[in-house]
């Protein structure tokens, strides 16, 4: 159950899946990707640096680097804050 | 904050599967008496008691519920599924919840909402014209056996056959109207953090733009 998910929902959720290397078909079976938004998706979060790559043999693997985490606390607090700012949902 | 945020999500949640699982029943509630107003109706007919014009509008009235009720039933288990899957996921986490996992969990819920915005708006609409529709039904139905003496000027009401047809059509009406009203209320709240959401979308560019 993907739902529809911003670009900025799935930058989040794969740089939060990368904080250990992962391979491409890991990423993509995770985050509910096709190959084809799956890789554009990780070239912008490798062009911009926020992932790196890790060959290994054959494969590649990605990691999130040490500038994702600022992107990753920065979203999670702005996610976290809607439910500071809104009042809830009660029965 | 994070403790409260999880708990504040755990009751958000709670809340919106028992509206999703009261609207199942209202759904099921609505098909049984369509069904039971064809049903009634065709046994006059075959009965000969009454005309035909009255039973035949019945038939149509209890077709529509029906058709109403179905489509209902189908909009109703697929949203009720989908926040059932996610509490079962919240539900399944241990105790102390991180703060990758609950944000996680907001964006499920979030995108949850935004493919199921259309439908919700739908059954708001349709719960509150379904709700007094089915009270109008049920004050007509219950205005059959409702007598007034001129002579004494008092009203009289036949209780033992009010009962079995409008109970049934005010609860109906009642569970309509509330689980529209829930979902209103559950639907004002997203969508104000839809738009919190499309403020710090500029936020989240510029900070990639940075990278």
């Amino acid at each position: 159950m993907a739902g529809r998910r911003t670009p900025y929902e799935i930058y989040w959720e794969i740089l939060v899946f990368c904080k250990t290397p992962r391979s491409f078909t890991s990423i993509i079976n995770r985050c509910d990707l096709n190959s084809k938004t799956g890789q554009e998706y990780l070239d912008f979060l490798c062009g911009k640096g926020y992932l790196s790559t890790i060959p290994e043999g054959e494969r590649t693997r990605f990691q999130a680097t040490a500038q994702a985490a600022e992107y990753i606390a920065l979203f999670s607090r702005l996610y976290q804050s809607l439910f500071d700012t809104i009042p809830g949902f009660k029965l | 904050m994070k403790e409260s945020l999880s708990h504040q999500f755990a009751g958000e949640l709670r809340g919106f599967f028992i509206v999703s699982l009261l609207n199942v029943v209202f759904a099921a509630f609505a098909l049984a008496f369509g069904i039971h107003f064809i049903v009634i109706s065709v046994l006059a007919l075959a009965e000969g008691e009454t005309s035909y014009v009255f039973p035949a509008i019945q038939i149509l009235f209890g077709g529509a519920a029906v058709v109403v009720g179905l489509r209902w039933i189908l909009a109703s288990v697929h949203i009720f599924s989908g926040i059932k899957q996610l509490r079962n996921e919240y539900r399944g986490l241990e105790e102390a919840i991180s703060e990758e996992t609950i944000t996680g969990l907001i964006i499920r819920m979030i995108s949850y909402y935004r493919e199921n915005r259309e439908t919700i708006q739908t059954m708001i609409i349709a719960g509150i014209f379904c709700g007094f529709f089915i009270l109008i039904l049920g004050i007509i139905s219950s205005l059959e056996f409702l007598s007034f003496s001129f002579s004494s000027g008092t009203f009289t009401i036949d209780v033992h056959r009010v009962l079995p047809s409008a109970i049934p059509a005010y609860f109906i009406a009642v569970v309509s109207l509330f689980s529209a009203a829930f979902f209103k209320k559950f639907s004002k709240v997203w969508d104000l953090r839809q738009q919190e959401i499309d403020r710090a979308e500029e936020k989240l560019q510029q900070a990639l733009e940075q990278g």
